[in-house]
């Protein structure tokens, strides 16, 4: 039996158009993604009529803090919800609902844009669809590559998670146990002084590019859990020592006695990083017996990762790696438009005094109502 | 002619249950707030601020926006006042706690 995506649909109408506003962290973005009627297949795909985003981005060396980034969402969300309509060629009467990130995040940005959630939708008089931010990725992951039933490794600035679906739930199998893998990439990008635009993450991966020398770092698999704020650590020491004016012990390369550079550094991290994401998820594949891996998250669209990951599952039988571009990859509208459309399709809707945003928000605790595989 | 359109808001607790109110005043008003700017850390890093909101349009809803602004100022002012005041008078409450319960501090560490 399949689910009846359907018993919501407004009567002589063949399609639903959703809005959606993501704003958990330092991108806003709102998109506007059309269903036709029946089930998502090869044949009938989501249709992205627009997809708007804007990043606060910070001077270099410096994060972004709360107030800052939640301000830049509070002055941009209008000017971005008159582009995306424009874009897609839509009017505020034309939608369905209104989905916006419930969790997890920042609080403070998340306050922001639900604010102008909550504005459409009795402007409109829309009802509202409080989404998981990490469930957004996931659903438009699978639907961008067509995925089936992939392992997802979740890899962003916030969350690092890999995840596997079963009876309705998207079940964590493991996770960082301190800070989040594109966390660990951009303090490191902080300490070095690297720009924060386009993005942090991007510029190590340029810098990666031209490392020659492998640093050893410590490696800190914890059974299906991973913790990476003692590698940050260690690599920020190296760099405090490479940097330091009083002359101290800088690092050599062992084999060629060769001063080690911040390029080496870069490289070093992402590969050790990647490379324990890499062994849990080859871990969570054997456990469900699955053979595809779906990258998702803003450190999904690191070619080094996808390339990884693809070296790992080149060995397993039929294996594929599926991975989606910035578009969709990093914080995106449109995911929240997707996954908040998908659960209106089943009824899901959040009633006004139930909006209220939550850092902390699982990926677990959502009932996949839309899929009964 | 369009009647304006002017925010209000009132404060009370339950120490102050006479509250407050807050009107926006003749202004002139704009929607740069003097509580809302960029935080001075980004700017002290050399960060610039791409973030303004747009200015008010001259109608109705524009001058709402300007007035909202000016509103929200004074309530930031005057909530961050009273944060200031709870805690100076925490401080001298735990001051005089801090004298009863242990005596005045005479200076003396080497009591050993």
């Amino acid at each position: 039996m399949t689910v009846d995506l359907d018993k919501y649909a407004k009567p002589g109408k063949s399609y639903y158009i959703a809005l959606g506003l993501e704003g958990s962290a330092n991108k806003l973005g709102v998109g506007i993604i059309k269903h036709k009627l029946g089930q998502l297949s090869d044949s009938n795909r989501a249709e992205v009529l627009a997809n708007i985003r804007d990043t606060y981005v910070s001077p270099p060396g410096e994060g972004f803090l709360p107030r800052d980034t939640a301000r830049h969402h509070r002055n941009w969300v209008v000017r971005l919800i008159k582009k995306a309509l424009s874009v897609a060629g839509v009017k505020g009467t034309d939608l369905d609902c209104i989905c916006f990130t419930q969790g997890p995040g920042m609080g403070a940005p998340l306050q922001s844009v639900v604010i102008a959630a909550r504005t459409l939708s009795q402007l409109w008089n829309l009802p509202l669809v409080g989404v998981n931010h990490c469930v957004g990725h996931i659903e438009m992951g699978r639907e961008i590559t067509r995925s089936e039933n992939p392992v997802v490794l979740y890899v962003s600035g916030g969350n690092t998670q890999v995840i596997a679906y079963s009876k309705q739930r998207y079940r964590i199998f493991g996770e960082t146990l301190d800070i989040a893998v594109g966390n660990c990439l951009d303090r490191f990008a902080r300490t070095l002084r690297i720009p924060n635009d386009p993005a942090p993450g991007y510029n190590i991966e340029q810098m990666a590019k031209k490392g020659k020398h492998y640093v050893p770092l410590p490696y800190t698999v914890k059974g299906m859990d991973l913790s990476m704020s003692g590698i940050l650590a260690n690599i920020e020491s190296l760099a405090a020592d490479m940097f330091s004016s009083k002359g101290g012990k800088k690092a050599v390369d062992e084999e060629t006695g060769e001063l080690i550079t911040p390029e080496d550094l870069c490289f070093s991290l992402q590969e050790t990083l990647f490379s324990m994401l890499v062994e849990i998820t080859e871990r969570a594949l054997a456990h469900v017996q699955s053979n595809q891996v779906l990258i998702v998250g803003g450190v999904g669209s690191n070619e080094r990762l996808q390339e990884m990951m693809g070296l790992m599952v080149r060995d397993r039988k039929n294996g594929s790696v599926y991975s989606t571009d910035e578009r969709f990859c990093i914080d995106n509208g449109i995911m929240i438009a997707h996954a908040g459309l998908l659960g209106y399709r089943m009824g899901q809707i959040t009633p006004l005094d139930n909006t209220v945003c939550t850092q902390r928000f699982r990926t677990d605790e959502v009932f996949v109502e839309w899929r009964d595989d | 002619m369009t009647q304006d359109l002017v925010p209000t808001a009132h404060y009370e607790s339950p120490s102050e249950p006479k509250g407050y109110d807050f009107i926006p005043g003749d202004g002139p008003h704009s929607t740069i707030g003097e509580t809302t700017k960029i935080s001075d850390i980004v700017i002290n890093a050399g960060g610039q601020d791409r973030d303004t909101p747009s200015e008010a349009k001259d109608t109705a809803l524009g001058q709402l926006r300007a007035r909202l602004t000016t509103i929200q100022d004074k309530i930031n002012i005057f909530l961050t006042n009273k944060m200031k005041e709870e805690k100076s008078s925490k401080e001298l409450k735990d001051l005089e706690k801090k004298m009863l319960d242990e005596g005045v501090d005479e200076g003396s560490s080497d009591n050993e």
